[in-house]
């Protein structure tokens, strides 16, 4: 177990070919202002075990990229405290099978936290999210966007709960899978379990192929089908690049973004 | 510009026929007003013509000079130099107005324009069309209002410089200012391409300040009556009354499609849209 107090910007990378189970304590700082990037690569399979302490009044934003050609598991669990301010980002473009299983537990007043997620998949990816609201005026929205390429599974299973007593929460959840073609599979079940009336609640979730319409408005501008296709396909995956606030990283994960559904797109 | 043929042309949405034999000649600099009551198909050929793949044709021919237009794909039709202001702009959330109109500009090049040059030419047709410059990185037609989608579409007119141009109702929803900017965008690439044009609009306003050489009704799918600036004063003035006694027609209604809508929220919100 590697245990670590971030109190500024961190950069850690998991190489699967050196361990099959890398496990990582932070501890984020109160008051405290940081992001962390963690870079998954190598070419086993493998277990990332990720738990999270984010203090009162902290500023964080965690990044996780997986890089690993190989099937990989995550297990994270954050416990966001009073005050806190948490992004949580994951970047799935490897296009092998994938587990994300998410617990956050927003345990104090003024607690708040961000998720955004982006997926392309030509493998199996699964990500089951689980987000409890411990104390009242809480707030969490997570957001997650994918693109399930010709022979994928994305399958995304989101869970917020308020507990009874945590009054002025808000809870939202938005989900939404483009499936490139018939072969390509997207499931998701939303799923919101609410104890206390004082709260605002919400998801939605869309599943299908690319709008012709869509399609059609770009074509009528010149663009080929595939060029068409490519542009909305991006256009789905780049808001997790949003969130980064960090120019540089954004940049990189863009172009990444980019080439990847340049690669994916033209299989 | 190429001369744009039309001839007999039958076309059917789902089994629906909506235009049954509709006969037109577009030569370049000539402007063509097209009117006529709603759902009686002036859309219809106007995304016909463009390719939208909804539309199936039965028959009939469309050619553009030599070319023959049914045999084309969108795009091809888009580098062949016709285009159309649509009457709906589609909003696509994540893809930058920017990133779009680079990928357009460039899909009518050999060479893909640098990208300083493109940035100042954006830049320009972006304030030509009084839009906010942050528009360039807004997401394309995302949140923006009726006004901005229409300024939107002259933006890309003015960029891809096309032979032909169609408007669809663009119009609609633009204040008097809104309206003589867009018009004056048009009129402007109008005289320096000898461009054609075919105009979809229920305002003679907006044919005032872009003055139709042409004008042309449809009612039932078919052009019933052809004349200059003067018929679509004559409309304007008296409705189609008088064009429908006069022809002795019998106007097709548009069908009003009604969905069974269960209790919910999302019910409500589909009735929000129906309504």
């Amino acid at each position: 177990m590697m245990e670590v107090v971030v109190n500024s910007s961190e950069q850690f990378i998991i190489n699967t070919d050196k361990d099959s189970v890398s496990d990582y304590s932070l501890k984020v700082a109160s008051h405290s202002k940081s992001a962390v990037i963690f870079t998954v690569e190598g070419s086993n399979r493998a277990t990332f075990n990720l738990n999270v302490k984010v203090e009162d009044s902290a500023d964080f934003t965690l990044l996780v990229i997986n890089h690993n050609n190989e099937e990989l598991e995550i297990n994270e669990k954050y416990d966001l405290f009073g005050y806190s301010n948490s992004v949580i980002a994951h970047a799935e473009l490897n296009g092998f099978n994938t587990v994300v299983n998410s617990e956050y537990n927003l345990k104090e007043q003024g607690a708040f936290l961000q998720v955004q997620t982006a997926s392309l998949t030509a493998g199996k990816v699964k990500f089951n999210q689980n987000c409890v609201h411990e104390a009242g005026n809480t707030e969490a929205h997570i957001n997650n966007y994918g693109v399930v390429l010709a022979h994928g599974l994305c399958d995304l299973v989101v869970k917020n709960t308020i507990v009874k007593g945590a009054h002025g929460s808000s809870t939202h959840q938005t989900s939404r899978l483009l499936t490139y073609d018939k072969s390509a599979v997207g499931k998701i079940l939303p799923i919101l379990y609410i104890y206390d009336n004082d709260v605002a609640a919400s998801h939605a979730a869309s599943l299908g192929q690319p709008d012709n319409d869509q399609l059609y408005y770009l074509q009528s501008r010149g663009l080929t089908y595939g060029e068409a296709l490519k542009l909305i396909v991006i256009g789905y995956l780049l808001p997790i690049t949003q969130v980064i606030n960090d120019e540089e990283l954004e940049n990189r994960l863009k172009e990444e973004i980019e080439m990847k559904v340049s690669e994916g797109c033209s299989m | 510009m190429p001369t744009l043929k039309i001839e007999n042309l039958h076309v059917s949405v789902e089994n629906k026929e909506i235009l049954k034999g509709v006969d037109l000649v577009v030569n370049p600099g000539e402007i063509h007003a097209l009117m006529g009551p709603n759902g009686n198909g002036k859309s219809t050929l106007l995304m016909t013509i463009m390719g939208h793949p909804k539309y199936t044709v039965t028959e009939g021919s469309i050619y553009f000079g030599d070319q023959n237009v049914l045999e084309m794909s969108v795009d091809q039709r888009s580098k062949a130099g016709l285009f159309i202001a649509m009457q709906n702009p589609q909003e696509v959330p994540g893809v930058t107005n920017s990133d779009f109109l680079k990928a357009a500009v460039n899909a009518h090049r050999d060479e893909p324009i640098k990208l300083f040059q493109f940035i100042r030419l954006l830049d320009k047709t972006i304030e030509e069309v009084g839009m906010k410059s942050d528009m360039a990185h807004r997401f394309l037609n995302e949140g923006f209002s009726g006004g901005e989608k229409k300024r939107n579409e002259i933006i890309q007119m003015k960029l891809l410089k096309p032979s032909l141009a169609m408007l669809d109702e663009l119009d609609s929803g633009l204040d008097v200012d809104a309206l003589k900017v867009v018009a004056d965008n048009v009129n402007e690439l109008y005289r320096e391409n000898n461009m054609g044009m075919i105009i979809v609009s229920h305002y003679e306003r907006f044919y005032e300040l872009i003055k139709p050489t042409h004008a042309h009704v449809l009612v039932n799918g078919r052009i019933v009556k052809s004349g200059d600036h003067e018929l679509a004063k004559k409309i304007d003035a008296e409705g189609y009354e008088w064009l429908i006694k006069e022809q002795n027609l019998v106007v097709e209604q548009e069908e009003v499609v009604k969905r069974a809508i269960s209790l919910g929220s999302c019910a409500a919100n589909q009735r929000g849209k129906a309504e």
